[in-house]
C-alpha cells in the first residue's frame, strides 16, 4: 500500500491542489484545515509524513509540530510564506526536516516530498560509525551521541552531519551535500544553512565540538578529525 | 512557475487541473478582499498571495503585493482602506477579462 500524506493547511484551495498532486504522485492524502483538526487527524491515519502549514491561526504549525513530534518521529515538510516565518523555523527547537516556500510548484513539492520518505529507509553495506572527539555518529542506527548522549537531530539535520562525516578529509561542494540528501530537486540556498545551523547548535550545546563548517563559495566541511 | 529563480513545469494532468480551478479561486480571492474584517486582512492578503501565486496566478499577487506591503508597514487606516478598494476593483476587472476573454 503507498504512504499516506496528512496535507495540514487552513486554505481549501491550497489543500485540494496540494491533494491532486499527491494522488496522481501515487500517495493516500488525507486532510486538515487547523491545528486541532491536524492532531486528531494524525491520531487517526497514521501518517508516513505531514505537510504542515505554519500559518494556521490559533494553534500554529510549529505547535503542531512540537505535539506530533512528541507521539512520533514522522517527516515534516513545512509549506511558508515569508521570510519572517523561515526565520523561524532555524529557531524552532523540534525541527521539520524540509520547508517548501509558496508561491510553490507542485511538482517540486512532491520531489521533494519522495525525497524525505526516500531517506527514511535508506542503509548501505559501508563504514557506519564515525568518530570524532567525544561525538559518535551511527549511520545504521541513525544516531548521534555526545559523551554517550543522545542528541535529537531531525533526519535532515542527521542526513547533513552523516554526509560530512563520511567525507572527512576534504570538502564537500554544496552541490554533492544537496544532491546527497535532498536530491535534485532543489532550489533554496537557505535550506542548507538552516539544517546545519541547527545540527551544529544540537551538537555543541550537547557538549561536542563545532562541526559542519561552511567554506564560502566552495562547499562544507566536518571541520574535526575522525577515527 | 519559478522557485529558486528556476523554471518549473508541472505535469500535463496539474497543468489541467491548475487552469480549470484559476477562475473559482480568483472568484474566493475576490470574495475574501470584499467580505474580510480590518483585523482578518493582514491574514487573508498573506494567505490570498501564496494561493493565487500557486495557482499560476501572478497578475493578481501582482495586484495584491502593493495592499500586502501597506499591511505589514502597519499604515494608517485610511491608506489602506483606498488600497484595499483600489486592489479589489482591480481584481475584479481582471475576473471580467478573463470571463469577456471566453465568451
Amino acid at each position: 500500500m503507498s504512504e499516506l500524506i496528512l496535507v495540514v493547511d487552513d486554505d481549501e484551495d491550497l489543500r485540494e491542489l496540494v491533494t491532486v498532486a499527491l494522488k496522481e504522485a501515487g500517495y493516500r492524502v488525507a486532510v486538515a484545515a487547523d491545528g486541532p483538526l491536524a492532531i486528531e487527524a494524525f491520531h487517526q491515519v497514521q501518517p508516513d509524513l505531514v505537510v504542515l502549514d505554519i500559518g494556521l491561526g490559533a494553534m500554529d504549525g510549529l505547535e503542531v509540530c512540537r505535539r506530533i513530534r512528541a507521539l512520533r518521529d514522522v517527516p515534516v515538510l513545512f509549506l511558508t510564506s515569508r521570510a519572517d516565518e523561515v526565520d523561524q523555523l532555524i529557531g524552532f527547537a523540534a525541527g521539520g526536516d524540509d520547508y517548501v516556500t509558496k508561491p510553490f510548484s507542485a511538482r517540486l513539492l512532491v520531489a521533494r516530498i519522495n525525497s524525505l520518505l526516500r531517506r527514511g529507509g535508506a542503509g548501505s553495506g559501508e563504514k557506519t560509525s564515525f568518530s570524532f572527539g567525544n561525538v559518535v555518529v551511527d549511520i545504521a542506527a541513525r544516531e548521534v551521541r555526545v559523551n554517550d548522549e543522545q542528541v535529537d537531530l531531525t533526519k535532515t539535520e542527521f542526513d547533513v552531519l552523516a554526509v560530512l562525516a563520511q567525507n572527512p578529509k576534504r570538502v564537500v561542494p554544496r552541490e554533492e551535500l544537496v544532491e546527497k540528501v535532498w536530491g535534485s530537486w532543489f532550489g533554496d540556498d537557505h535550506v542548507v544553512e538552516v539544517h546545519l545551523s541547527r545540527m551544529r547548535s544540537k551538537i555543541a550545546k550537547a557538549g561536542g565540538p563545532r562541526v559542519g563548517v561552511a567554506m564560502r563559495g566552495v562547499g562544507y566541511k566536518l571541520g574535526v578529525d575522525v577515527t | 512557475m519559478t522557485v529558486g529563480g528556476a523554471p518549473v513545469a508541472e505535469t500535463p494532468h496539474m497543468e489541467a487541473f491548475i487552469l480549470a480551478k484559476q477562475d473559482q479561486v480568483l472568484g474566493r480571492a475576490v470574495t475574501a478582499l470584499r467580505d474580510a474584517d480590518d483585523d482578518a486582512l493582514p491574514g487573508e492578503v498573506h494567505r490570498l498571495i501564496g494561493t493565487l501565486g500557486t495557482y499560476g496566478l501572478a497578475e493578481a499577487v501582482a495586484l495584491l503585493r502593493p495592499l500586502d506591503d501597506l499591511l505589514k508597514a502597519d499604515a494608517d487606516a485610511a491608506a489602506i482602506a483606498e488600497r484595499r478598494s483600489t486592489t479589489l476593483r482591480s481584481l475584479e476587472a481582471v475576473v471580467a477579462e478573463r470571463e469577456a476573454s471566453k465568451s
